[in-house]
């Protein structure tokens, strides 16, 4: 199977099959773009926003999921399910807070919309039946809300219900 | 006296601040004052109010302090093509930390908040301002967001959200003019005399989509709401408490008159979709005004397509509308007075879309009026729900049904247990369906008049199959032979549910794996399936095939071996059905909270199964309020590496 060799920020490079890079949109495009034929083995492309440890994770993912069929189109009106990380996931992600937003950030940057997917479902897992206050610390946000503000906000949750 | 006491409190506070600060800073207090003299009034809490002083002071200032640890440095805005303003922060900031990239990226913010439930989602909103614009806009997406408003008599203000709210219309108006407000456009209305919302609709009649109006003990001033609501998609109305006939003309002077050639015609709703108005079924109510009020909105809502939840005793008007297609859905639930009404919907041989048949005594009149309804439906029908169908007689109905999706076979006291009349549970009949729910027993031998049927000519077929069937649900008693009936009859399930399914002993062991469907894809399958609190079962054995035994010294020893399976299993186990993807296993019962109940998953199972099978997904639902949820909670502690545990409130 032909390889295609991805170089991190820090000068890790990756031998990877095409077939597995191209689940990155980012790559795929990359590949589409200069042309690269099956035989150009010592091309090389450097990805500068992700680390070798982090590429590493995503290669990783990318392989194990190699095979997955296309996810369906879904509804965009409605609330997405989180119930639904399979259980190989689930401990992929079991890593450090840091770790898991590097993912999601090389997910967002290379485009692979799988993993994205199941690393924003993770943190949204966090996130569910927390306070603002709560979640703001988790996160480390700052809250920069006037107290009218966010009386206002406190307000407007307190009359909205679901339909 | 309370405002007092706050303006005390806050002079108080300046006073410290003005020792902090240099002299020079002594001017702004004076503005300070000024500014929140306003909000002495307000309900705000003196927290709150100090909170402002700080905030305006330090802002005023130019000294705005870090009050929270890592947050922003400064900020930009990035304008969108709509207009929308976005805090964007710096790319030196930035690369800092992946967690505070992550947050600030509102790409991705977007994207999870797009996983969260309605509650959620709004409790983010809080959290600051960026995920509050996300917030909002994912919000507004989902359309999901209902206010509800009160019109008391007895109160001078409407109130909203509940009717002791402190928050009064006028509070809601004010708030709404602002540009972030919580996107709404639907809205539930308990008045008593609609006056005091006359201003709301006044202003922002034209926002509201879907408008709920329950209460309505008058109707004097329903037409004048309508008419603001031009952009109205939803309506429902609540009529079961109307108790006023006072001023009804003038409700009607509001709609079209075909009498006097439009001149008063004032309400017009061209955008309303569905319509909804909700009777008691014994209504006292003069059923001539019912049918007048609903002919007006009929004729106001010249692209309406459907009349929801539709009740019996309105067909009449209907019918001489000659609008018979509004009708969608009908319950078949015949009574002495309203059986002339299905009869006579029936002559009009309407169109349905789902049709539940609910009869305890038949008699020739009721049954010609079911043939007449499945007729004249039998290509509209998407959803049917019906009692075993033999009651229709010998006569056998021929049209099949193309576009049934739905079949529901409900349990009622009716002695025959084989489909409608003459129907059959032939493919034939059913060259769409997609899921079956059988609500009666699957067990010998009713079973096996359920699934022959005989055509014609007296020959039988057994094995007819319905290869488009991919849902199956049991929620009654089923044995081993109804088991393999349905896998047999069709050949192409993806999903079975087995609720409240008792099956008997013989089939409770681990042979229910080689009875399921080899192309089983998802299964939910409730505790009294097993019966596990009953004593010699053991949920281990069941799902790995493993020898009882075997199982029980593999719990005692603490290691449990990873990866490959030791034990040479005599039995199938859960893994032979090799396409599964997702396991849902709900505990309903009082018996599996208990502390004897020896079923629980345990990290055997775990090990020997689900990690074996490294797509499947086990998801565990239980009631977390139940009063004895702490033993069950402890019992699935070690699975929690390799299970999801659920919220399923339990009726008990």
């Amino acid at each position: 199977m032909p390889v295609v060799r991805l170089q991190s920020v820090d000068g890790e490079v990756f031998p990877v099959d095409v077939e597995i890079a191209r689940m990155s949109f980012a790559i795929r495009n990359m590949l589409d773009d200069l042309g690269v034929q099956d035989n150009d083995a010592e091309e090389v492309i450097p990805l500068p926003n992700v680390t070798g440890p982090i590429l590493r994770k995503v290669i990783e993912w990318c392989t194990h999921h190699k095979d997955d069929p296309p996810p369906p189109e879904e509804d965009d009106t409605r609330e997405k399910r989180t119930d639904d990380i399979p259980a190989w996931d689930q401990e992929f992600l079991r890593v450090d807070q840091a770790v898991l937003f590097d993912i999601i950030l090389a997910a967002n940057y290379l485009d692979i919309k799988g993993l994205l997917d199941v690393t924003c479902k993770t943190v949204a897992n966090m996130i569910k039946g927390k306070t603002p206050e709560e979640i703001r610390k988790l996160f480390n946000i700052k809250n920069d809300f006037t107290p009218a503000e966010e009386e206002q906000i406190r307000k407007e949750n307190e009359w909205c219900e679901e339909k | 006296m309370e405002q007092a006491k706050k303006r005390a409190r806050l002079s108080q506070e300046l006073d410290s601040l003005r020792n902090e600060h240099s002299e020079t800073l002594k001017f702004l207090e004076e503005t300070v004052m000024l500014r929140l003299v306003d909000h002495l009034a307000d309900a705000l809490p003196i927290d709150s109010l100090i909170k402002e002083v700080r905030y305006i002071f330090h802002q005023a200032n130019g000294t705005l302090e870090e009050e929270e640890p890592g947050c922003e440095v400064e900020e930009e805005f990035t304008i969108f093509e709509d207009g929308d303003k976005f805090p964007v922060k710096l790319e030196s900031w930035l690369i800092t930390s992946p967690v505070q990239s992550v947050m600030s990226n509102h790409v991705i913010v977007t994207e999870i908040l797009k996983y969260l439930p309605f509650k959620d989602l709004k409790s983010s909103r809080g959290v600051c301002r960026s995920w509050n614009w996300i917030g909002t806009k994912e919000l507004e997406a989902r359309n999901c967001c209902q206010i509800t408003l009160w019109d008391m008599a007895s109160d001078d203000n409407c109130r909203v959200g509940s009717r002791y709210s402190s928050t009064t219309l006028q509070d809601l108006l004010v708030v709404m003019a602002e540009s972030e407000t919580i996107p709404c456009s639907n809205f539930r209305v308990h008045s008593e005399s609609l006056s005091k919302m006359i201003p709301f609709f006044d202003s922002h009649g034209h926002d509201v989509r879907s408008l709920t109006m329950t209460r309505l003990d008058t109707i004097v001033n329903l037409g004048y709401v309508l008419k603001m609501c031009t952009n109205l998609e939803y309506l429902k109305l609540d009529l079961s408490e109307y108790l006023s006939e006072l001023n009804v003309e003038g409700f009607f002077k509001l709609f079209p008159d075909k009498n006097v050639g439009g001149r008063h015609c004032q309400v017009f709703l061209p955008s309303l979709l569905y319509l909804e108005v909700t009777l008691e079924d014994d209504s006292w109510i003069n059923p001539y005004v019912e049918g007048r009020i609903l002919t007006a909105l009929i004729h106001a809502s010249p692209n309406l397509v459907e009349l929801r939840n539709f009740k019996s005793n309105l067909i009449e008007s209907v019918v001489l509308l000659n609008r018979i297609n509004l009708i969608k859905t009908i319950h078949f639930k015949p009574s002495k007075e309203n059986l002339e009404s299905f009869v006579l919907l029936a002559n009009h041989q309407p169109l349905l879309e789902g049709l539940t048949f609910e009869c305890f005594r038949m008699s020739p009149a009721k049954i010609e009026t079911m043939r007449k309804l499945l007729e004249s439906s039998h290509r509209s029908l998407i959803s049917l729900r019906t009692d075993p169908l033999g009651v229709l007689g010998n006569d056998p109905i021929t049209n099949p049904f193309g576009n049934l999706q739905h079949l529901t076979i409900h349990h009622r006291n009716v002695s025959s247990s084989v489909l409608p009349g003459g129907i059959g549970f032939a493919s034939r009949m059913f060259p769409t369906l997609r899921s079956v729910r059988f609500e009666i027993r699957v067990k010998r031998p009713a079973v096996n008049n359920l699934f022959v049927f005989r055509a014609s000519n007296k020959e039988t077929f057994q094995t007819d199959q319905i290869p488009t069937v991919r849902v199956v649900e049991v929620l009654n008693e089923m044995d081993s032979h109804g088991l393999q009936l349905i896998v047999i009859k069709f050949p192409n399930i993806t999903k079975i549910t087995l609720k409240e399914t008792y099956l008997p002993v013989k089939l409770t062991g681990s042979r229910i794996w080689e009875l399921l469907p080899s192309k089983l894809q998802s299964l939910e399958i409730f505790d009294s399936t097993f019966q596990f609190h009953i004593e010699e079962k053991n949920f281990d054995c069941i799902f790995t095939g493993i020898p009882l035994a075997v199982c029980k010294n593999l719990l005692r020893e603490q290691n449990v071996p990873n990866g490959s399976n030791p034990v040479k299993r005599t039995k199938s186990w859960i893994g032979q059905l090799t396409h599964l993807r997702k396991l849902r296993f709900i505990l309903h019962q009082e018996e599996s909270y208990m502390n004897y109940a020896d079923w629980a998953l345990s990290s055997v199972t775990a090990a020997h199964g689900f990690t074996l099978m490294e797509r499947l997904q086990v998801v565990i639902g239980y009631d977390l309020q139940h009063r004895m949820k702490t033993v069950l909670q402890k019992k699935l502690e070690p699975l929690e590496p390799f299970v999801i545990i659920q919220h399923v409130p339990t009726s008990f």
